[in-house]
């Protein structure tokens, strides 16, 4: 899977499981903040854990989600595990 | 377990919410509870690889809380005497290896109650996700360069297309099958060739994964795919044809037509055409009666859409009610 399948399909994904029915799209970039700024909770650390490893079918297993600062970070980690 | 909001005692497990969220630990007294690191608002700048299983007082413990204590079910299991529990608690303090999903604060409590861990946040959560209604709609321009054939699987829809006389058909199959390809990628990370597509005896491609549809109308193809049954159907507003259709209209529909102005009544036939198909694909068996088909239901969505000039109706139906996320002119090679 190439990165930019991985990214649109984060992109997808968080917006399913993050975002309020009436917000806007999230404007999500490999630069974005995970806590600063996507404002995620502890929840919604949560959901989006479970989202990213349900969707990619991957686990989370040697890494802890906090150890992630932006997007890139996850991205980077979900490139590795899919193409292992 | 359920839960109370009774005064603890020894041993006990007990939680407090935070903005959905439960925080857990096991309660030795109003000074010391157990518990694998503080709330998360407690300890927001920590990495996970630094959480610790400490103690804390009640105070630190709530954080404003409301505090709630766990009481075991026959179905948690055995519940370890209060003395082993705090034992067991105290033993583990100090000891890191935190994870969100697989050593979290609930984990460690119900290990200390029980012997076991379980995280029922996590795999609500988990459950939450599986049953989610998703339903996309996708939609593509037919491109001119030339296509691969043999790109397309399974081998059975492949000769299907290639047996179409027709080579403005043969293409428009193709890059609806492609689109097809496209959104099982995008909508659920499914890869074409780990799929088993069957073919039922009105001869619809089915998926046992998901449901789809696919419809094509001059240049342009629309692909629809849910967790729930749904039907997809693009039509050109075309005046030409639309004396037909106004021939399948249902009474109800008639009288609404007799009240629509001349300018608007093809797109308003050709929208009526979408809908029959949509809520006909949508189904199982029988054939197609578009005259007996009614399209005053809940679970019909209909847009009007213009590609290259082209006035399109774009008619998507799904009996169970779901946000549709349009995702429109999409690039196919």
């Amino acid at each position: 899977m190439t990165r930019e399948e991985i990214t649109v399909k984060l992109k997808d994904l968080f917006d399913l499981v993050l975002k309020d029915d009436d917000s806007p799209d999230l404007e999500l970039t490999e630069d974005t903040n995970l806590v600063t700024d996507m404002g995620l909770s502890s929840v919604g650390v949560l959901y989006a854990v479970v989202a990213v490893e349900e969707f990619f079918n991957i686990r989370f297993d040697d890494v802890g989600f906090s150890d992630f600062s932006t997007v890139k970070d996850v991205i980077d980690y979900i490139e590795k595990k899919v193409n292992a | 377990m359920k839960w109370s909001f009774d005064q603890p005692k020894f041993g006990d497990m007990i939680r407090v919410n935070f903005n959905g969220l439960y925080h857990y630990g096991i309660f030795i007294d109003e000074d010391k509870i157990v518990q694998f690191g503080l709330a998360p608002v407690a300890r927001r700048l920590l990495k996970d690889s630094e959480v610790e299983v400490l103690t804390s007082n009640v105070e630190q413990f709530l954080c404003g809380g409301f505090l709630e204590v766990g009481i075991p079910e026959k179905k948690d299991g055995k519940r370890r005497p209060p003395k082993k529990i705090v034992e067991y608690a105290l033993s583990k303090l100090g000891q890191r290896g935190y994870s969100i999903l697989y050593n979290n604060c609930e984990h460690f409590a119900y290990e200390c109650t029980f012997g076991q861990k379980r995280c029922t946040q996590a795999d609500d959560v988990r459950e939450m996700f599986r049953s989610m209604p998703i339903l996309d709609v996708y939609t593509a321009k037919i491109p001119d360069t030339d296509f691969d054939i043999d790109t397309i699987i399974p081998e059975e829809r492949r000769e299907e297309i290639l047996s179409c006389g027709s080579d403005k058909v043969k293409r428009e199959k193709f890059y609806a099958w492609a689109l097809l390809k496209y959104a099982l990628s995008r909508t659920f990370n499914y890869k074409m060739e780990d799929l088993v597509f069957e073919r039922a005896e009105t001869g619809k491609w089915n998926l046992p994964n998901c449901f789809f549809s696919i419809s094509h109308s001059n240049d342009m193809v629309a692909v629809a795919v849910s967790r729930n049954a749904v039907g997809v159907d693009i039509e050109a507003v075309n005046p030409k044809k639309c004396s037909a259709i106004e021939k399948v209209l249902t009474k109800k529909e008639k009288k609404l037509f007799a009240g629509v102005c001349e300018e608007e009544r093809s797109t308003f036939l050709t929208q009526k055409w979408t809908e029959k198909e949509s809520i006909f694909k949508a189904g199982k068996n029988g054939k197609f009666r578009p005259a007996k088909l009614e399209t005053a239901i809940e679970g019909l969505n209909t847009k009007s859409v213009v590609y290259d000039g082209v006035e399109y109706v774009l008619t998507v139906y799904s009996a169970k009610t779901s946000p549709i996320r349009y995702r429109e002119q999409i690039k196919l090679d």
